[in-house]
């Protein structure tokens, strides 16, 4: 399998009165064709920042932002904002918000509203847009009626069904989906996740899926990358990050999950997650972590290959 | 009444009026005839979707919304209906913790003024800082001298709920009604806050109403569950027989829907029932669920089943198991 998407020492950085916050502090994965990469973290581990870092959303107070992001093999970092919009943006990568669904425009009907970025950037007439609006939402599982209707006929999860018939109306290769279930009951959730499952199966489609749970991530994740502080803890393929998780924060997160279908011990993380205005010194988990050794304190361990496609960043792996 | 229980509610509607001109009005049946008991000490857990009417629920328990019709008894005392002057009593003993710290406490006082307020509405206590101080190291926000200086902005959202807890215990209720408490924080801070819950609920013979969307929470921290669909209870039991073994097609459907960690996820689809919960306006003839129900009878849509006792603790309302 190919790398369709390579994303090498990403960096965003916003500025505040505080002063600079890391939100992503030098972030590197790849994401292979038709491959689910999720990644997980508490919030204020930046995931979201990462996303919007991914599809170049970015708020206006931003210090540094760099690092390379290889789209089949071309760096969409080096190409400027107008050629992106044009030529990446919701073409090749498109993106789900989180809370989407109440962004709706509440006097447009949803027809016209998955239409318009057919007409605006698929060049499309109007009639020819509402038509293949139509045949998106018959995509996502909602009758063709819908398009006539206004957001709040809507339940919510027909409202986020809406969402991602516009996250694929220009047929990206890419989706991130940031928290996309949040907000909506576990039934609901349970049949967009079967949405998104059958989507990725028909159409070939490759999702970072950004979420804080990692139950729900194991619906679609074929690899995981485990976020703290800006920086991704671990990384590697689901089996391995569920069944054996190496880091000490993936084995706390993961103990601290409630599960239904078996008895275990639940264990919390004392402490509270970092400021990324001024993270610890060296690893930026120690203040929390049971295993902390003085090594962890003063340098900070790098993500590398403990087995074959196995990332983590940790002295206790030799850093 | 039973010794055992300190809450008894029964037959309770809540129902909120739609004035139209000119016509009836109509209802919204939020609360729809639900019976249960609380034993003390306990944690009955209250599991639906939104808009089930749970929160409604634990707040007619209260009586912060005023019940249609039904009876609240508290320690054998009526409660329905006597008037708001006359309940100071119960406000002391019954208290709630509300969803979301980030809005549940006042952001203009500090946390000292926030924890003293209660002492001084309900005029407890000569020493009013040795209580405050007290209610801060049980929930263990230390050190105490520097938590109470500060207002809500400064702490983080498990730090909140720890104050929104101190606040609710400290009159030393015997009742509270735990609404959501840790679904707004993170998953590393909720199970901190749940054994801290649970570690004053020993200390204290608490009985609390741990109202939830979240089976999973549920599990580790209640004795006994009531599944609730669309204003009344569907199912009823002892937490680990329901968990392990649901009854009501709702219940089945419900814990189906949620998963575990587990890579093999992502291989399989989950079975999920269709349809949506009813509008509590226009809730169906029969049982509530027949229109989503995968086993539904002819008697489904005619006749409402009533919470029957199938085993020992188990209350199941479903035509399916009909004696």
């Amino acid at each position: 399998m190919d790398s369709l998407l390579k994303v090498r020492g990403l960096k965003l950085y916003y500025r505040t009165r505080r002063g600079i916050v890391r939100a992503v502090d030098g972030v590197s994965f790849d994401l292979r064709r038709g491959e689910t990469l999720a990644i997980v973290g508490e919030s204020g581990c930046g995931k979201s920042s990462m996303a919007i870092a991914i599809i170049r959303i970015l708020p206006r107070n931003i210090d540094t932002y760099d690092g390379e992001i290889i789209l089949d093999g071309v760096d969409i970092m080096k190409i400027d904002d107008g050629r992106f919009r044009e030529e990446v943006a919701w073409r090749r990568i498109s993106m789900v918000f989180q809370g989407a669904m109440n962004a709706l425009n509440p006097v447009m009907k949803v027809g016209f509203q998955v239409a318009e970025p057919l007409i605006l950037h698929g060049k499309m007439d109007k009639g020819e847009a509402l038509g293949k609006a139509r045949t998106l939402l018959g995509l996502v599982g909602l009758p063709p009626f819908i398009a006539d209707r206004y957001p709040h006929e809507l339940s919510g999860g027909m409202k986020q069904r809406v969402v991602i018939a516009m996250a694929l109306a220009l047929n990206p290769e890419i989706v991130i989906l940031d928290e996309p279930t949040s907000a909506l009951d576990v039934i609901t959730q349970a049949n967009i996740m079967n949405l998104l499952k059958k989507l990725k199966k028909e159409r070939g489609l490759s999702y970072i899926f950004i979420t804080h749970d990692l139950a729900l991530a194991s619906e679609l994740a074929d690899t995981v990358a485990v976020m703290y502080g800006g920086k991704i803890m671990e990384y590697g393929a689901a089996e391995q990050l569920y069944l054996d998780p190496k880091h000490p924060y993936s084995q706390k997160l993961l103990a601290s999950i409630p599960t239904l279908r078996t008895d275990k011990k639940l264990e919390f993380i004392p402490g509270a997650p970092p400021d990324l205005v001024s993270p610890p010194p060296g690893c930026r988990f120690h203040p929390r972590c049971p295993y902390a050794m003085p090594v962890c304190r003063e340098r900070e361990p790098i993500l590398g290959e403990v087995e074959k496609d196995r990332y983590v960043a940790c002295w206790l792996y030799g850093g | 009444m039973s010794i055992a229980n300190l809450l008894e509610v029964r037959n309770l509607r809540v129902w909120f009026p739609i004035r139209r001109l000119f016509k009836e009005p109509l209802f919204v049946r939020a609360v729809d005839g639900v019976s249960f008991d609380l034993r003390r000490g306990e944690t009955l857990a209250i599991v639906g979707e939104s808009g089930c009417g749970k929160t409604t629920l634990g707040k007619a328990c209260l009586r912060l919304v005023e019940p249609t019709s039904g009876s609240i008894l508290y320690d054998g005392r009526d409660i329905t209906s006597i008037p708001d002057k006359e309940l100071k009593w119960y406000r002391r003993e019954a208290q709630i913790i509300y969803q979301d710290p980030f809005s549940s406490l006042n952001p203009f006082f500090t946390v000292y003024k926030i924890l003293e307020e209660p002492l001084i509405v309900n005029e407890v206590g000569d020493d009013r800082s040795e209580l405050v101080y007290k209610a801060l190291e049980d929930v263990k926000l230390t050190p105490i001298e520097e938590f109470v200086g500060k207002y809500p902005h400064m702490l983080s959202g498990g730090q909140r709920q720890r104050v929104a807890i101190a606040r609710a215990l400290i009159l030393k209720p015997r009742f509270v009604v735990a609404d959501e408490p840790v679904s707004m924080l993170d998953v590393s801070v909720r199970v901190e806050i749940l054994y801290l819950l649970k570690e004053l609920q020993e200390r204290y013979g608490i009985a609390f109403l741990y109202i939830t969307h979240d089976i999973a929470t549920v599990k580790y921290f209640s004795d006994r569950i009531g599944v609730m669909y669309a204003g009344n209870f569907v199912e009823s039991g002892l937490i680990k027989t329901v968990v392990s073994d649901p009854l009501h097609p709702y219940t089945k459907a419900l814990i189906e829907a949620i998963p575990d960690p587990d890579p093999k996820n992502r291989f399989v689809e989950r079975k999920v029932v269709a349809g949506e919960p009813p509008n509590p306006i226009d809730i169906p003839p029969g049982c509530r669920f027949h229109p989503r129900c995968p086993y539904a009878m002819p008697v489904c849509r005619e006749r409402e089943p009533i919470l029957g006792e199938v085993e020992k603790d188990r209350y199941v309302a479903c035509w399916l198991y009909d004696r």
